[in-house]
């Protein structure tokens, strides 16, 4: 019978007897491995507990076996994926370890590529005296330029102070 | 000097086009999002087993399974968290060595800011240091910038290409695991339906069975049995309309929950799919030194911060 013809049932012994086909479809939803059958009877029997009348001690406890197999079906179901969960734990473990291990060997350049960057800088000094020793042999001899030129030199000697330094701090 | 100048941005015009790292940040802001909504996620399926534990508090048999369930899933969850952390990191990571040019830049930065304190401690012109400065700095930093872009670029190639299978993986786990959540919140919600037809399924036997007699009534040639009948029964169910409210209130509350759960459960499904093909072109575009849209990764993201507000709201 189809839960849109429950209406017109009325009495223990109709309802009863519905309870009855809902159980041995429950049973087979039990034995079987579809999840979504399980849900499905679960449904039908919480929907029997709302459609059963009168609300007689009677008709209270076919209402209770209905609750109890319905709620025994959704247990099984949540055992099933949980253990479904539980499965893949050790595949989690070991993704974690690989991906922790991609991490470790990047965040290492990472450390080297800073101190490459330091480096660099160094050798950028390098390439600025350079460009400041062509600028004063490229002067002239007028007094004007040999001015610029002492300025230069003193520059370039600042400059390779600098670099000094920050070697020395690396 | 002018010249050499103009020469030297032209230059650097065209080589800025030679390499160049695609902007990770918004993955990594995408990985961060995909934690929390797995998290939340998680929280929530782990709060409707301990509810299904209170449901079914008279049947011992059945508690103990609940009980079980629920600690398990506890524990097998720990993995997801520690696995999507270690992401969070790895994607920090990408972010940390992506940004390392950047970074070398300003050290360039601040020795240029000490070589033009030097010149103008013995007295160059101005005009001239800034020149000299202007030319032979920004070349020197625009190099520097250019080696270390192709070092990290490689950097991120090798570490990307070592990365992306774990990530499929990963992603493929995590898409598993929904779809065993989507399952479960459904399954923990027909429980919490039960409990409810017990405290209510009187009064909806009862309200089934008499309101539409109520509706039904024709007045129109009625006996005043029948009227009288019918006065009463609209009385009693005028009572009964506050605990009509409070059960309506509590179906839609559990089925509010259960909608939200779903929807933030398959937003975090398609973004898992989403992060993990915008790492692989994300790799491809690192390797090929190209650019990529993130913009679908980060529209999932924002659909899927949402949903958490609401799913924990709820």
């Amino acid at each position: 019978m189809s839960k849109k013809q429950w209406k017109k049932l009325s009495g223990f012994e109709a309802w009863n007897k519905e309870l009855a086909l809902l159980l041995d479809q429950a049973h087979a939803a039990a034995d079987g491995n579809d999840d979504t059958a399980r849900r499905a009877i679960a449904r039908d029997l919480t929907d029997f507990v709302n459609a059963s009348w009168p609300n007689d001690d009677a008709i209270k406890e076919l209402d209770q076996i209905a609750l109890a197999t319905s709620n025994a079906l959704l247990l099984q179901n949540i055992g099933d994926r949980v253990r479904e969960l539980t499965a893949r734990t050790g595949e989690y473990k070991r993704l974690t370890k690989d991906i922790s291990g991609v991490t470790e060997s990047i965040a290492e350049t990472a450390s080297a590529l800073r101190m490459e960057s330091i480096t660099k800088a160094i050798q950028s000094t390098t390439a600025a005296v350079q460009s400041l020793k062509d600028l004063s042999a490229a002067l002239g001899d007028a007094p004007t330029d040999k001015a610029l030129a002492k300025k230069l030199t003193d520059a370039i000697d600042a400059i390779e102070t600098l670099r000094t330094q920050v070697a020395a701090v690396i | 000097m002018r010249i050499a100048r103009a020469f030297l941005v032209a230059a650097l015009v065209a080589l800025s086009g030679a390499c160049r790292l695609p902007d990770v940040q918004p993955f990594a802001d995408a990985t961060l999002q995909l934690r929390t909504a797995a998290v939340s996620s998680g929280r929530a399926i782990s709060d409707d087993i301990g509810r299904v534990v209170e449901h079914v508090e008279g049947d011992d048999a059945a508690k103990a399974k609940a009980k079980k369930a629920h600690e398990d899933f506890e524990t097998a969850w720990k993995a997801r968290n520690a696995a999507l952390s270690a992401m969070v990191d790895y994607s920090n990571t990408l972010v940390d060595v992506a940004s390392a040019p950047k970074d070398s830049g300003k050290t360039i930065d601040g020795l240029v800011g000490a070589v033009t304190k030097l010149s103008g401690g013995v007295g160059i012109p101005l005009k001239v240091a800034g020149e000299v400065r202007g030319v032979v700095m920004d070349a020197a930093k625009f190099i520097t910038a250019q080696i270390e872009t192709v070092l990290a670029q490689k950097a991120l190639d090798g570490a990307m290409r070592k990365a992306q299978p774990i990530i499929v993986r990963i992603s493929e786990k995590l898409v598993e695991d929904l779809e065993s959540m989507r399952k479960l919140a459904q399954d923990c919600a027909g429980v919490e339906r039960n409990s409810l037809a017990e405290k209510y399924g009187d009064f909806d036997g009862y309200w089934n069975h008499f309101e539409p007699s109520l509706l039904k009534f024709e007045p129109v040639n009625a006996d005043a049995a029948a009227l009288d009948r019918q006065v009463k029964l609209a009385q009693a169910l005028a009572d009964a309309e506050p605990r009509k409210q409070e059960r309506d209130a509590a179906y839609e509350k559990m089925e509010a929950r259960l909608a939200a759960q779903l929807e933030l459960l398959g937003a975090t499904s398609a973004a898992c799919e989403a992060w993990a093909q915008t790492h692989a072109q994300l790799a491809t575009a690192v390797a090929n030194n190209k650019r990529v849209d993130v913009q679908a990764l980060v529209s999932a993201g924002n659909e899927i911060k949402g949903l958490v507000e609401r799913v924990r709201g709820l």
